[in-house]
Order: C-alpha cells, then structure tokens, then sequence
C-alpha cells in the first residue's frame, strides 16, 4: 500500500537564520496510522510539520535536502492547495485558524476555496458537523465560541476538505482535559476509519489511550527515538517529557533528583486576598457570583477549571483588572477599591500568559525599567532590582542580556523574563496566568522552579488547566466552574474527591490516581519523582517494551 | 465594549434586498447630491434617503448612540466651516447681515445659513442611505457582496476577515493594556502631540507586532486550506430580483436627474427664501 506520507532523511535549513532546524528524519505514514511526534521547545517538530503540509519550501524559503513526498509525489512538485487535498492541517491556536464569521462559513472555508459546487459543499458541512457534534453550532458567530468548541469547528473546517491525514499541532496546549479527550476521541475516528494522523504533543500520557501507532521523538532536530510506544516509554528521557505515572514508577532509578518545593506555613496573619460575596464579569455578562475565599499570604493555590470557567476573572479581581460588581475584594484586610493600580503592583506581580503581551522596549534593560521607573525607583535601585530579578529567573548567566532585544529570547526565555518583569516591582505575591500551557515538562519545571523559589515572594496563585501541575506545585487547589468555586482543597484531598473528576472539565490522571492510591487524606503531595521512587520500592518489575529504533 | 459587527435591521425591507443594493445606493446618492448648493435640491433627495432609511428596520435604540455622535461631529464641523468661519460659505457682499458671529466676527447672512443648512441635510441624508451598509448586511455577506461587484477574490475576502477578526484584535488590545497598567502605564497627560503618541508606545508595539504574528499564522492556515486559487465557490448566491433592479434604477434616475440639474445649473446657486 502506497504511504500516505514519506520522509526520508530529510533536512531543512532555513535561509532566513541560516539556521538547520531538521536534520536526518524519516517518517512514514499509512492509511491507520496515528503518529506522535515529540520533542522539547525548539526540537524541530514544527520545521516537520511545514515540510509535509508544503508550507516548506512554497511559503518558508529553507534548503531541503533528503525526499518528501505526499500522496505518492514530492511535495515541491506539487503546489500548498495540492497538499491540502492529502493533507489537513490544525493549528495550535485555532483562534488563528478559524476565518469564518460563522461555524457553517468556516467549515465551508476549504471547499469553497476548492471550487466545488455549492450543493456539495452543503453536503460537507452537515457531514462534518453531525460528525463532530457541532450541528447545533452552525449558526453560531466564531467569535463567541468557547475554546473547545473552537477547537472541534476548526477540526470540522479541516474534515470538510476530507484530507487523507491531518497533522495537529499540540492539540492540547489550550483546552482542559474534557476537550482535550473529545477532540482526541475525533481524531482516533478518523484513524479507525481510514484516515492517517500525526499529533505534536508534550502531554504524551493523555494521547497513550488513543493509541498511537509510532513514535517520532525529536531533539535538537534530529531523530531521537521512533519506533512503537512502549519502547518509548522506556527511553523517552523522563525530566523531559510528561511520561504516565506507571512508567515513572519502573524507571524510578533513572529519575533525576528535583529541588525541594518550599512548601508554605500554616498562617495565622491576615489573608493577602480575600473575596467576601463577590460577584465578578464583564459589562452585564457575571462570571462567578457569590465568591467567598480567602487566599494566605504565604500559599501556594493553583486555580483549577475547564475554558472559560472564570479562572483569570478570579485572580484579575486582585489587580482590578476586573472590578466586583457585588461584594468586597479585600487586600491584606484593607478594600481594594482603596488602593490604586500602581500600588498593587507592589502587592502582586500578575504574569500573563503571553509574554508577547508586554515586550515593547528595544532592550532588556529598558524592558526590565519600565515598571520600576513607574514606581519611582531611582536609577540605581532599578539597575540593582533588574540585576536581581533577572538572577532569579537565571537570565543573568544570558551573554548580553541587557543589551538584547527582548523579542529576539526563545519562547521559554521570555516567560522567564515576564517574571523577572513583575519580580523587579518588588511584589509580595506573584500570580501566573497558565504558566506553562503548550510547554515541554524540562521548560514547564524550570519556569515554575524559578518563580516559586523567588526569595522575595512570599506566595504563588497560579491559573492553570494542567490537573498534574496543580497537584505538584500547590498546597491548596481551587476548582472555579458554573459561576463559582466547586472544589476548595488540599491536593491530597482534592484527589480524593472522586465527584470532582468527573465534572468541571476535570479528568483524573495517572498521577490523581497514584495519589488516591498511595498518600494520606490531606495536605501537599511530594514531586511525582519522588513520589514514584517510593512506589517504586513496593511495585513488581514491569515486563520488556517492544523495540524501536534509538540512533546513537 | 463590544466591536463584534451588529446585524440590527433582519427581516427589514432592506435586509431582505440583495447586499450589493446597499453598497450601490450610497455611492448614487453621493454622485445625485455631490456639489448641489440649493437647499430645496437638497431636501427633495433627502425625503428619498428618509423613505429609504425607514425601510432598514433599524430599531433608534441600536443605534442612538451613533447617530448621536454623528450629528454631533457635523454640526460642529458645519457650524466652523460655514458659519464661524467663511472657510466654506458663499459669501454675498450685496446680501443683508443678520448679526456678526463672536468671536471670529464673521458676517451671517441668508445666503450663510442656507448654505449651512444644505451642508448638513446632506451630510445627514448621506447618513441615512449609509447606515443600512452597517447594520443592514450580514458581515458574512460583505466578501461576498464585493468580490460580486468586481473586487479581486483577495480584497473581497479580506473585508471578510477585518470583521472576523476585529472582536480579537479588540480583546488584545484590553489585554495588552491590562499587562501594561499593572506595570504602572498610565495615558500621558501630556499636551504635547509627539510626547502622547510616544507614551503609547508599551501599547503599540505589543499590539502591532502579535498582530502580524497572529498574521503570518491565519495567511499559512488560509493557503493550507487552498485559499487564492483561480476559481473559489461562494457559498452565498447572490442574485438581484426585480425589487431590487427598481431600486438601483431609482436612484440610478434620481442620480442622473440631479447631475443633469447640476451641468444646467439648476441647483448650483445657493437658495435664499
């Protein structure tokens, strides 16, 4: 049978940054297949994702060397619109994919662009939607759909093409778990039907269920590991990939010792946040009403929920980003309607997800200034804070740093640097905004290494959609859903809590499980690492994986 | 504040009427009023452009606001070009001097206030024919309308996408101007014009360099889904019925009567009662 794909010892080289960014890969992929390819930040699986879907060398100007071919021919024979007729592709952000002011546009998109007769391309929309689910949307504008739904019209909006494989690119950087497990649930369909996929994912455990046929992992651009999965469980390299509980637990020798996570005292002192009856939204539109909490000035809370629960409206509330229209939001006991922006920013320093959000200066140095400058600070305060924050982040080992352009620091930097932004305002509390949607778990553990170790921070709030983050790092998890909080607990006990798990967006994962499984009731939980080790000593041995290829 | 594109008037007369009418009927109005002085002229066509605004459906409480402001800006604009100043006004040294503006101490005659009047009934009717084309067309009916009035499938297209994408760019704006006031940015007090437009610079740059980021995605999303060939089906058929070749022809009639007026000079003094 003829693949639907073929890579053969491809190389790309992008003539823009004279940078060699895939080197020596291989890939192949039939009719059924399911296809994982991973990899850190910067591993190269982007690179491979444009050579298959034509966006090298039509849209990208690179150097390739080695053979691409889809659907039987080579890529750079063909033009992008041919591709797309093999090949469908889905963004990682379908806010950029999705084109149409409505769902039935959208999914209309591809065929209209193919020039088909308008009775069939109403023959695809509802074929498609009745396949995902989504008939009830078609009429819906795109601008109001929640991030699921986005995600399942832009995979509709691929369908509609009726490709012969789609590539998605980390599926999961943005939706909770229960989107997460719907869109995957598609995707497998697909496959079982006929159709081919190759899914770029960090979070390898959620994808093990569907079943991937192969596994390509890439590092530094090159071929690390490709072969079935269970022999990638026994190689992937464990501080850097997301890997199942189980399999932490039978390479337990293998795991790498990790830091201490400074874990909060009991406090007795007024709470640093507290929200008394509040209702919070936007304009006429409430998002969580009746709001009672109280957050300490020394806690560790990771805010829980599925898209669109409210999670950024709670934690927006403590920088008056978002203003109580009910009830008092009340800061280290004082109203915050008392306190001006500038001086909260004192109290807290709010990270956003997007570090894009922020830089504007020409340098580092500028950059790390401006907030400090506002503040008042004098220039030798603000070159001592800048040097301080940038050491707690370690950017200051950077060659340079100060003299950089901010844009010009890789994707994790700069969401290092966005802490070190709010740390130079002397904050006592730092929140974090989805700190590590869409990275690798090496990024993801040092980025939140950096901000909880902040000599100067007392606590960390942190929003997230990633249930294993929040039960590592936090001491107290608060599930925000429907309008209010549906879950205030320890991690321990939160696991416990098997009600939760299959509501709010929520999905029990290995590590949930283990925790039930192997800890008391309450309190904080140790590092999945260490958690492991001591399981690990109880566990039988686990049988030998199947081979794959590993080049040396 | 919402930008996401209102669709007031469905079910309306107008509404119902082909989308490339909507666009058509501003520009002939424009071409039938365009340089006429005569305030009867002008009225005549306005009671067409009122006629024709009754029949969009727009309900006064959608759109108070903007009328609101739009009157607001022309009759200022109107009252210091015409009246304060003589910038536009058609000055008869023979006519008869009602009073003396303050201030600029512009002479106001007759002739002065007629000419303001037919200023801003025509801005006013313009008004009316134009507000259906924001609230009368489904934005999902814009590309379409365009590319079938000539416009390359591109441009038609990227008419399409502004309204698709103006709610997001909307929301990162707030977003941007969220992560910047908890780092202390305030609006500049400043009078001085190059001193504000710098001080908007941790709002600008944030804004526009995502933005060709988020670009450069959509463009590669776009082409993978074989957008910019030759031939491309759009699913909005588009046809004009008999109605709507009335209309055109109405105003296609009225705008011809009015140019003709105009070359005889019929219409090209101003009228004083």
């Amino acid at each position: 049978m003829t693949a639907l794909i073929e890579v053969r010892d491809a190389s790309v080289r992008y003539l823009s940054t004279g940078q060699t960014a895939l080197r020596g890969t291989g890939l192949t992929v039939g009719p059924g297949d399911l296809t994982l390819v991973s990899g850190p930040s910067g591993c190269g699986k982007s690179t491979l994702l444009r050579l298959v879907n034509g966006l090298i060398p039509h849209s990208y100007r690179a150097e390739v060397t080695g053979e691409v071919l889809v659907g039987g021919r080579p890529v750079a024979g063909q033009t992008i619109r041919e591709v797309s007729s093999v090949v469908g592709t889905m963004l990682q952000d379908p806010r950029k994919q999705i084109v149409g002011t409505t769902v039935a546009a959208e999914i209309a998109f591809g065929p209209e662009n193919l020039g088909l007769p308008r009775e069939e391309i109403r023959l695809r929309i509802d074929e498609v939607a009745r396949r995902v689910g989504i008939s009830h949307l078609l009429d819906r504008a795109t601008a109001s759909l929640s991030g699921g739904e986005l995600q399942m019209v832009a995979f509709a909006g691929v369908l509609a093409m009726r490709p012969k494989v789609v590539i998605v690119d980390e599926p999961l950087a943005n939706l909770d778990p229960a989107a997460s497990l719907r869109l995957m649930a598609e995707i497998r369909r697909f496959t079982d039907e006929g159709g081919a996929a190759v899914v770029v994912e960090h979070r390898i455990e959620e994808i093990l269920p569907f079943g991937p046929t192969e596994v390509l992992y890439l590092e530094e651009g090159a071929p690390r590991y490709q072969g079935p999965v269970e022999g990638f469980l026994q190689v992937a390299p464990v501080g850097h990939v997301k890997l199942p509980f189980a399999t932490l637990v039978s390479r337990a020798a293998e795991l790498p010792t990790v830091p201490m996570i400074r874990r909060s005292v009991p406090e007795t002192s007024t709470p640093r946040l507290s929200y008394q009856g509040v209702s919070l939204g936007y304009g006429e539109r409430t998002v969580l009403s009746d709001i009672d909490l109280a957050l300490g000035s020394c806690e560790r809370v990771a805010v829980l929920g599925p898209n669109g629960a409210g999670k950024s409206t709670l934690l927006r509330a403590a920088v008056t980003l978002v203003t109580a229209s009910r009830g008092e939001v009340l800061v280290d006991g004082s109203p915050i309607a008392e306190r001006s922006v500038l001086s909260l920013a004192t109290t807290f320093g709010y990270v956003f997800q997007n570090p894009g959000q922020a830089l504007f200066s020409a340098t580092v140095g500028q950059e790390l200034a401006f907030g400090p400058r506002n503040l008042g600070m004098s220039p030798e305060e603000i070159a001592a804070e800048s040097e301080k924050a940038l050491r707690a982040v370690l950017l200051d080992g950077e060659k340079d740093i100060m003299d950089r352009p901010p844009r010009t620091l890789s994707f994790g930097q700069q969401r290092r640097l966005t802490v070190a932004l709010a740390l130079a305002m002397r904050p006592r509390t730092l929140i974090l905004d989805e700190p590590t949607a869409g990275q690798d778990l090496h990024t993801t553990t040092e980025f939140m290494g950096h901000s909880l170790a902040a000599r100067s921070v007392e606590s960390v709030y942190f929003i997230t959609h990633d249930v294993d983050l929040a039960l590592t790092y936090a001491d107290r998890i608060i599930v925000v859903d429907q309008g209010g909080v549906a879950a205030d607990a320890s991690p321990a006990e939160l696991a416990r809590d098997t009600g939760i798990w299959s509501r709010a967006g929520l999905a029990a994962t290995s590590l949930v499980r283990a925790v039930r499984d192997h800890l008391p009731d309450a309190g904080s939980i140790p590092h999945p690492f260490d958690l492991a080790r001591r399981v690990s000593l109880l566990a039988p041995s686990t049988p030998s994986p199947k081979e794959g290829t590993t080049p040396s | 504040m919402d930008v996401t594109p209102r669709y007031l008037g469905a079910g309306s007369f107008l509404s119902r009427r082909d989308p490339r009418v909507l666009l058509l009927v501003p520009v002939l109005y424009l071409v039938a009023v365009a340089g006429i002085d005569d305030l009867r002229a002008v009225l005549l066509c306005t009671a067409v452009a009122l006629v024709y605004y009754r029949a969009a459906g727009i309900p006064w409480r959608g759109v108070r606001a903007n009328w609101v402001f739009m009157l607001t800006i022309t009759t200022i604009l109107v009252v210091v070009n015409s009246i304060l100043t003589s910038a536009e006004t058609r000055v008869d040294g023979n006519a008869e001097v009602l009073f003396t503006a303050p201030i600029t101490h512009t002479a106001i005659t007759w002739t002065t206030l007629s000419y303001a009047s037919t200023i801003l009934v025509r801005y006013i009717s313009l008004a009316m024919v134009g507000f259906p084309v924001a609230f009368n067309i489904a934005p999902s009916d814009l590309g379409v309308a365009f590319a079938r009035l000539g416009l390359s499938q591109r441009l038609a297209y990227g008419v399409d996408l502004t309204f698709r994408f103006l709610p997001s760019t909307w929301a990162s704006l707030h977003e941007t101007v969220d992560a910047q006031r908890i780092r202390g940015y305030e609006h500049s007090r400043s009078r001085n014009p190059v001193k504000k437009l710098l001080a908007l610079r941790p709002v600008v740059i944030p804004l526009t360099v995502n933005a060709l980021m988020d670009a450069e995605d959509t463009v590669n999303a776009m082409d993978l889904r074989g957008f910019g060939g030759r031939h491309r089906t759009w699913m909005r058929e588009l046809a004009f019925d008999r109605i709507d070749r009335l209309i055109l022809a109405g105003f296609a009639a009225m705008a011809a009567v009015m140019v003709t007026a105009k070359i005889l000079g019929l219409t090209g003094t101003v009228w004083v009662p």
